[in-house]
C-alpha cells in the first residue's frame, strides 16, 4: 500500500486537471440549454428548449422508437462484433491479425462523413457498385441493397464502433492468464462454457463500460442519421434536434444543448452499475506474479472458418474505403466498369495537395494530435490507477468527470471551448493549444476506457511487491505498471491520435490563421471538392497517419510486455 | 415594388441606428478620418492616399469568409502583391461557424474581424445586431443598383445560381425538365432528390413565390428524396447516377464537373434563385483603412475576374455576362420578412418531402 497522502494527492491532482477541462464546457452546455436567444444575442433565460426536446420526444412515438432501435442496434452490434474480433485476434491462432489491426487504424483515420459517402457509392440503390454488380446477375431497376434504410444506418454506425471495442478489448484479452481457461476446460467446460464463465466474465467491467460509451455516442451521433437517415426518411432525435444548427438562418444551439443536458443524467445513471463492478476490481485481475505466460487457444480445424469470419471486418471496413480509392483515381466519379478504366488518372493526388499551405497544416496536425493523445493517456493512466487501486473516498468522481463529455455533440463542445477561452485569462486563443484544450475533454472518456481496461487485469500484488522492495510510486509506475499496461495505453494513444487528426467539426470553429490543421482542408474539400479530390486527400492523410501509428506500435512493443 | 420600398424603409432605420448613414466629406482636403464610420464613408479625392497611409500603420487585415478554396487564397495573393505592406489573416468557415465565432468574440469584447465575406443569408444576424458598418467604395458604381444592399451595408462579391442538374446518361438532354411544371411529369417520380440545407429551404421559397403552395403539394407527391450532403456532394451523386436529377444544383459545380467530361448538365428552372456572396465591414474593425483597401480590391475588376475564373459568377457590369441569359430571383430582396419566411419554408420543406409532419 502506498501512503494515503500520496493517494489523496494524486486523486486531487487528477480531479483538478479533469475538472479544469470538463467543467467549464459543461457549465456552458447547461447555460446554452436555458438561454433564450434572438439573432445570436442572449435575451434572457428560458426552459423552452427543454420543452421542445421533451415534446419532440413525446409527440412522435416513431421518432423515439427509431432512436432506440438505431442506438441500441448500433451499440449492440458494434460491441458484439468488436469483442468477438478481439477474442479471435488475441486469444486464438486465427490468421490475418495484422490486416485486422491495419483495417481498424484506417477506419479511425478517415472522417465519418467521407466514409458514409463511400458506403453510398457502394450500396446506393441506383448506382451503388455492389448493386450494379449484383444486378448484372439478377436484373432489376434498383437494389437489391438499399443503404438508405434502418439496416444501412445500423450497419454503418456499428462499424464506427466495432474497431473501438476491438482495440479496447484487445489488450486485456491478450494478457489474460490462460490457466483459468485451462482450469475451466479441465472441469469439463466446452468452448462456449469457457468463454462465458471465464473469458467474458473476467472482461465484464470493460464490456459494460464500452456498452455505456457506444450507446451514448450512438444516441448523439449525427453523421449517419443525417447522411443516410434523411434520404431514407428515417428521423431520429438527433436529426430533428440538430437540424436547427445546420439549416437555420441563424444557428440555434439551445435544443441540442438541452438534449445533451438530459443525456448527462443518463450517463450518470449508467455509471452506477459500472462503479459497483470496479469497486471490486481485484476479482477481475488476471495478471499475477505467478505463471504469467499469455498463450493462445488453438482453433485446429476451425481455424479457416474463424479466419473467414475475422476477415469480414477488414472487408466491411475496407469496401467503402476501396470505393474512395477507386473514386480518387478517376477524373470524375463513375461506378466501376471496363469503360471507366479509360478515365483513370493520378492527377487528383497532386491537385489535392495544392490546396493551401499543406506543410504547416500537417505540422500543426501532428503537434495537436500527439499532444492531445499524450495528455489524454497520461491523465487517464493516473485517474484509472486512483479509481481502481486506492480507497480514496469519492474516487468515482474521476469516472464521472471523464464520461460526461460523451454527451457533447462536437460542435457544441467547440462553442463551449470557444466561450471558455474568450472569458478565461488564459492566452491560448488562436493557437494550437486551443484545439488541444478541446480534444482533451472530447476524448478523455475513451482514454479512461483503455486505461481502466488495461489496469483492471493487473493484480495489485505486482505493485505491492515493487513497493516492498523499496520502489516509489514513480519507479513502480515506470518499471511495472506502464510496461504491463503498454498495450492498452498504446491502443488509447493511437485512437486519440487518429481521432484528433481527422476531427473537423470542432476544428472548424477553433482554428485560426496560425493554427490551421489538415482536417480543415478536408472540410474545405468536403464543401467544394469533387469526390475524387476529397477521397485522394483523405486517403493520403489517412495513409500517413496509419504509417505513423504502425511506427508507434513498433516502439511500444519493443518497450512493453506485449505478446 | 411595394415590398421593395418597405424593405428600404426598414433598412434605412437600421442603418441610421448604427451610425452608417452619415456621409463622409464630399470633396477637398478634410482632416484624415479617424473612426471606422468616417473611414468607411470617406469619399474625398485623396481617398486612396489616405487609406494607404492608414493601412501602412495597421499592417494587416483580418478576413472572415465562407468562400471556398481555392478562390480566396488567390485573391489574397494578388492583393498582397498590390499592397506588399499588408498581410491578410484569413479565417474560413461555414456560416454557422462564422456567426458563432464572431458573436462569441463580440460578447467577450475581443475585436478580431475586419471584413466579412459570406452569403447574404449568413449576414442576416450580423446586420440585425448592427455589427456591420455601411461603406462607400468607388467600385460600387460598377454594379447594378439592385444587387447592392440598399444602405450599402454590403456589395456583392460573388453569385451562384441554383437550377436543375441531371445525369446525361440517365436523362437525355431533350427529355430533361425545362420548367418547374416539367418536374411533375410521372416519369420523374422517385428519381429526384433535393438538398435539405438552406439551398433546399430557398428552393421552397422560390416555389411559393413563383408557383404557389398547390404546386409544392404536387411536387411532394413525386416522392422526392431529401439529401443532407453538401451541395458539391449532391452534384457528385448526380454524376454517379445515384440521383438521376435534382433541382437544387449549383451551376458552378456542374461547370466544373462538365469540364472534366462528367455526364452531367444544368438548366435553369426560371426564375433561378441567386445566392449572393457579399463583402461587409465590421462596425468595430481594428484595421479600417486596410479593410477598405481590401473591400475595394474584392469588388474591383481584378478581384472579380479571380472569382469568375474559379467557380463563382460575378454581378459586376462587364464580367460574367454569359450567366445573364435567364430570369433570376433575388429571394432576400423580394421577401418582406426574410427571417420569418425562411423559418416557414424550412417547416414546409420537412412537411412536404418527409413522412413526419
Amino acid at each position: 500500500m502506498l501512503a494515503g497522502k500520496l493517494e489523496r494527492g494524486l486523486f486531487l491532482a487528477a480531479a483538478a486537471v479533469m475538472a479544469y477541462f470538463v467543467i467549464p464546457p459543461l457549465l456552458i452546455l447547461f447555460l446554452t440549454s436555458v438561454e433564450a436567444t434572438r439573432g445570436l444575442q442572449v435575451v434572457g433565460l428560458t426552459l423552452a428548449h427543454y420543452e421542445a426536446v421533451l415534446s419532440t420526444g413525446s409527440a412522435a412515438v416513431s421518432l423515439v422508437g427509431n432512436t432506440l432501435i438505431f442506438g441500441l442496434g448500433s451499440a449492440a452490434l458494434g460491441l458484439a462484433a468488436g469483442v468477438a474480433l478481439a477474442w479471435l485476434v488475441e486469444r486464438t491462432d486465427c490468421p490475418f491479425k495484422g490486416v485486422i489491426y491495419i483495417a481498424a487504424f484506417f477506419s479511425f483515420a478517415i472522417p465519418g462523413v467521407v466514409k458514409v459517402i463511400g458506403w453510398i457509392l457502394l450500396l446506393g440503390p441506383r448506382a451503388g457498385a455492389l448493386n450494379l454488380a449484383l444486378r448484372a446477375i439478377m436484373p432489376a431497376e434498383t437494389g437489391p441493397f438499399d443503404v438508405f434504410s434502418m439496416g444501412g444506418m445500423i450497419l454503418v454506425e456499428s462499424l464506427i464502433w466495432t474497431p473501438v471495442v476491438f482495440l479496447v478489448m484487445a489488450a486485456p484479452l491478450r494478457s489474460m492468464d490462460p490457466s483459468l481457461e485451462e482450469a475451466a476446460a479441465m472441469a469439463g467446460a466446452g468452448l462456449w462454457g469457457r468463454l462465458r464463465t471465464v473469458t467474458l466474465a473476467l472482461a465484464w467491467p470493460s464490456i459494460l463500460s464500452l456498452l455505456i460509451l457506444t450507446l451514448i455516442r450512438s444516441l448523439v451521433s449525427f453523421d449517419v442519421p443525417a447522411l443516410i437517415g434523411v434520404p431514407a426518411d428515417i428521423a431520429v432525435l438527433t436529426t430533428r434536434i440538430y437540424n436547427e444548427i445546420k439549416t437555420g438562418l441563424v444557428p440555434q444551439y439551445g435544443e441540442a444543448s438541452a438534449y445533451a443536458s438530459i443525456l448527462t443524467v443518463f450517463v450518470l445513471l449508467l455509471l452506477i452499475p459500472y462503479a459497483r463492478l470496479v469497486a471490486r476490481a481485484n476479482r477481475y485481475a488476471t495478471i499475477t506474479g505467478k505463471a504469467y505466460r499469455p498463450r493462445v487457444y488453438e482453433l485446429g480445424r476451425w481455424r479457416g472458418v474463424a479466419g473467414a469470419c475475422a476477415l469480414l471486418f477488414p472487408l466491411l471496413v475496407g469496401l467503402p474505403i476501396a470505393m474512395l480509392l477507386w473514386a480518387s483515381l478517376l477524373r470524375f466519379y463513375q461506378p466501376p466498369s471496363a469503360d471507366a478504366l479509360a478515365f483513370l488518372t493520378l492527377d487528383n493526388y497532386p491537385a489535392a495537395l495544392r490546396n493551401g499551405d499543406i506543410v504547416s497544416a500537417l505540422r500543426n496536425t501532428l503537434v495537436v494530435s500527439i499532444a492531445s493523445a499524450v495528455a489524454v493517456m497520461a491523465l487517464s493512466f493516473v485517474a484509472a490507477w486512483v479509481v481502481l487501486r486506492t480507497r480514496v473516498p469519492r474516487r468515482g468522481v474521476l469516472d464521472q468527470l471523464s464520461s460526461l463529455p460523451l454527451v457533447f455533440p462536437g460542435v457544441v463542445l467547440g462553442i463551449a471551448v470557444l466561450r471558455t477561452y474568450l472569458v478565461l485569462p488564459v492566452p491560448i486563443f488562436g493557437t494550437v493549444l486551443l484545439l488541444i484544450a478541446a480534444y482533451i475533454p472530447a476524448y478523455l472518456a475513451y482514454g479512461m476506457r483503455f486505461a481502466e481496461a488495461g489496469l483492471i487485469q493487473i493484480h495489485r500484488e505486482l505493485e505491492e511487491s515493487g513497493l516492498v522492495h523499496g520502489g516509489t510510486f514513480l519507479s513502480v509506475a515506470r518499471r511495472i505498471l506502464v510496461p504491463l499496461m503498454l498495450p492498452a495505453l498504446f491502443g488509447g494513444f493511437v485512437y486519440v491520435f487518429l481521432l484528433s487528426a481527422k476531427e473537423f467539426s470542432i476544428a472548424a470553429l477553433l482554428y485560426g490563421p496560425q493554427s490551421r490543421v489538415a482536417s480543415v482542408a478536408i472540410w474545405e474539400l468536403w464543401q467544394n471538392g469533387q469526390i475524387s479530390q476529397l477521397a485522394a486527400f483523405c486517403l493520403m492523410v489517412a495513409a500517413a497517419l496509419v504509417a505513423m501509428s504502425l511506427v508507434f506500435r513498433g516502439l511500444s512493443r519493443r518497450y512493453g510486455v506485449a505478446a | 415594388m411595394g415590398k421593395r420600398l418597405s424593405l428600404f424603409a426598414i433598412g434605412s432605420l437600421l442603418a441610421s441606428a448604427c451610425g452608417g448613414g452619415t456621409p463622409g466629406p464630399a470633396a477637398g482636403t478634410a482632416a484624415a478620418p479617424k473612426t471606422v464610420a468616417d473611414i468607411a464613408q470617406y469619399a474625398a479625392a485623396d481617398r486612396q492616399k489616405v487609406l494607404e497611409a492608414g493601412a501602412k500603420r495597421e499592417g494587416s487585415v483580418s478576413l472572415y469568409t465562407s468562400a471556398v478554396a481555392p478562390t480566396m487564397p488567390l485573391i489574397i495573393e494578388a492583393f498582397q502583391s498590390k499592397y506588399p505592406f499588408l498581410r491578410v489573416e484569413m479565417y474560413r468557415a461555414d456560416n454557422a461557424e462564422l456567426n458563432q465565432r464572431f458573436s462569441q468574440e463580440e460578447q467577450a469584447g475581443k475585436r478580431i474581424m475586419d471584413v466579412l465575406e459570406t452569403t447574404t443569408d449568413g449576414m442576416t444576424a450580423f446586420i440585425s445586431n448592427k455589427w456591420i458598418q455601411a461603406y462607400a467604395s468607388p467600385e460600387i458604381a460598377a454594379y447594378p443598383k439592385d444587387a447592392v444592399h440598399p444602405q450599402a451595408l454590403w456589395a456583392p462579391t460573388r453569385a451562384s445560381y441554383v437550377g436543375l442538374g441531371f445525369n446525361t446518361k440517365l436523362v437525355a438532354k431533350a427529355d430533361a425538365p425545362k420548367t418547374f411544371d416539367d418536374l411533375l411529369d410521372p416519369k420523374w417520380k422517385g428519381k429526384m432528390s433535393i438538398a435539405s440545407s438552406a439551398t433546399g429551404v430557398r428552393f421552397v421559397g422560390n416555389i411559393l413565390f413563383s408557383k404557389g403552395e398547390d404546386y409544392l403539394k404536387k411536387l411532394g407527391a413525386q416522392n422526392v428524396r431529401l439529401q443532407n450532403v453538401s451541395g458539391r456532394a449532391l452534384a457528385d451523386l448526380v454524376v454517379a447516377g445515384e440521383v438521376p436529377l435534382s433541382p437544387t444544383i449549383f451551376d458552378s459545380h456542374v461547370a466544373d464537373s462538365k469540364s472534366q467530361g462528367a455526364p452531367i448538365d444544368w438548366v435553369p428552372l426560371e426564375p433561378a434563385v441567386v445566392n449572393l456572396g457579399a463583402a461587409a465591414l465590421s462596425a468595430k474593425a481594428p484595421h479600417p483603412n486596410a479593410s477598405m483597401l481590401f473591400i475595394d480590391f474584392l469588388l474591383s475588376e481584378q478581384g472579380q475576374k479571380i472569382y469568375n475564373d474559379h467557380g463563382y459568377g460575378s454581378t459586376r457590369t462587364g464580367i460574367g455576362a454569359g450567366a445573364a441569359s435567364f430570369k433570376k430571383l433575388y429571394l432576400d430582396n423580394v421577401t418582406t420578412n426574410y427571417e420569418e419566411s425562411f423559418a416557414k419554408w424550412q417547416q414546409l420543406l420537412r412537411s412536404t418531402f418527409t413522412a413526419q409532419k
